[in-house]
């Protein structure tokens, strides 16, 4: 943005690989936190996965980020309050 | 080349564009930036409130965690910093997994550049600062669906400011009060949940289920690596991953 230069003008296989940057980040953020937020991967009984599977519905079906969070947070509490 | 990357932005919800009718001015558009920002806040005041959390508990001062707010302003990066800090890892690796974790925003510059041109560098420097991941996708929606005009830069402007501001508050309020959060709340998850908003809409593509899938599974499996080099590994492979299927996808294609 700042040099001027569209983005016609970067290598165009800079940018098609850019194009996977922003999936392969926030993945790499979400996944451990969603996994292993105790600091061990836990599988059981680990009520963030299906909170976060619950909220990538809501993501893919309301396409809205504040519907997504709500989700799943809210779902996340239901079961923290529940079990 | 003209087929920008929209995945990411395309599916977020902005507004229905009710007009406010006649011609845009720049006070409209940066009023419609503003109003199209401000639902997402929900997920950014509590991520900001964590970080002023985090912050401190990783041992730097209040001052260092509100400064890391406006002058690093990008929330995963800022996350990953702390977490680094915490466990010592040394200085050249902390500054090279942020860069890695902030390319992002390299893309989400390119791909708004063509709709900021003839702006002065003031400008550029201005919206360029406050670009982050929720600005920049409902101002590429906006420039996208919402037709040319004189003043669109003005929309960017409101978004990011609404999220600057709202940033720059949660973390000083997480930073002052947040020890009286309880922590029972969990609402550290809002973190990965605002990513998770941003990123599942924008798989389409077997190259970006292969970008996803390689970097989650790194990300698990390099945990034990010195000094979180999980981040970088994960993210460079997962890009590799994806470019390359890319690829074949487009080759594919030709024959």
């Amino acid at each position: 943005m700042l040099s001027g230069a569209s983005p016609k003008e970067l290598p165009k296989w800079a940018y098609d690989a850019l194009v996977f940057v922003p999936i392969a980040v926030l993945t790499t953020i979400i996944v451990p936190e969603v996994l292993m937020a105790s600091g061990n991967v836990m599988l059981k009984g680990n009520f963030r996965i299906i909170a976060a599977l619950l909220a990538s519905v809501a993501a893919l079906t309301f396409r809205s980020v504040t519907a997504t969070i709500v989700i799943g947070m809210f779902s996340f509490w239901a079961m923290e309050w529940l079990f | 080349m003209d087929e920008l990357p929209t995945r990411i932005s395309e599916r977020v919800e902005s507004m229905e564009d009710e007009s406010f009718g006649g011609v845009p001015t720049s006070r409209k558009e940066f009023l419609s930036g503003v109003r199209d920002e401000l639902p997402l806040m929900i997920g950014v005041a509590p991520f900001g409130l964590v970080f002023g959390v985090l912050g401190l508990a990783s041992g730097l001062t209040a001052l260092q965690t509100i400064l890391m707010s406006s002058i690093i302003f990008a929330g995963a990066s800022q996350v990953i910093f702390v977490q680094m800090w915490s466990t010592g890892v040394p200085a050249p690796i902390i500054g090279a997994s942020v860069s890695v974790v902030n390319l992002r925003h390299s893309l989400y510059s390119a791909s708004v550049a063509p709709y900021l041109q003839g702006l002065s560098v003031r400008w550029r420097l201005l919206l360029a600062y406050l670009l982050t991941d929720e600005a920049y996708a409902v101002s590429i929606n906006r420039f996208r669906e919402g037709g040319d005009s004189k003043f669109q830069h003005y929309y960017l402007l409101g978004a990011g400011i609404t999220l600057w501001t709202t940033w720059q508050l949660s973390t000083l309020i997480g930073v002052l009060f947040g020890a009286t959060v309880p922590e029972a709340w969990s609402l550290e998850f809002v973190i990965p949940l605002t990513f998770i908003a941003l990123v599942v809409p924008a798989i389409e593509k077997r190259s970006d289920v292969a970008a996803c899938v390689v970097a989650a599974v790194i990300s698990i499996l390099a945990q034990p690596l010195p000094w979180k080099s999980w981040i970088m590994l994960a993210t460079i492979c997962g890009i590799i991953t994806g470019y390359s299927v890319s690829l074949l996808e487009s080759r594919e294609v030709n024959e």
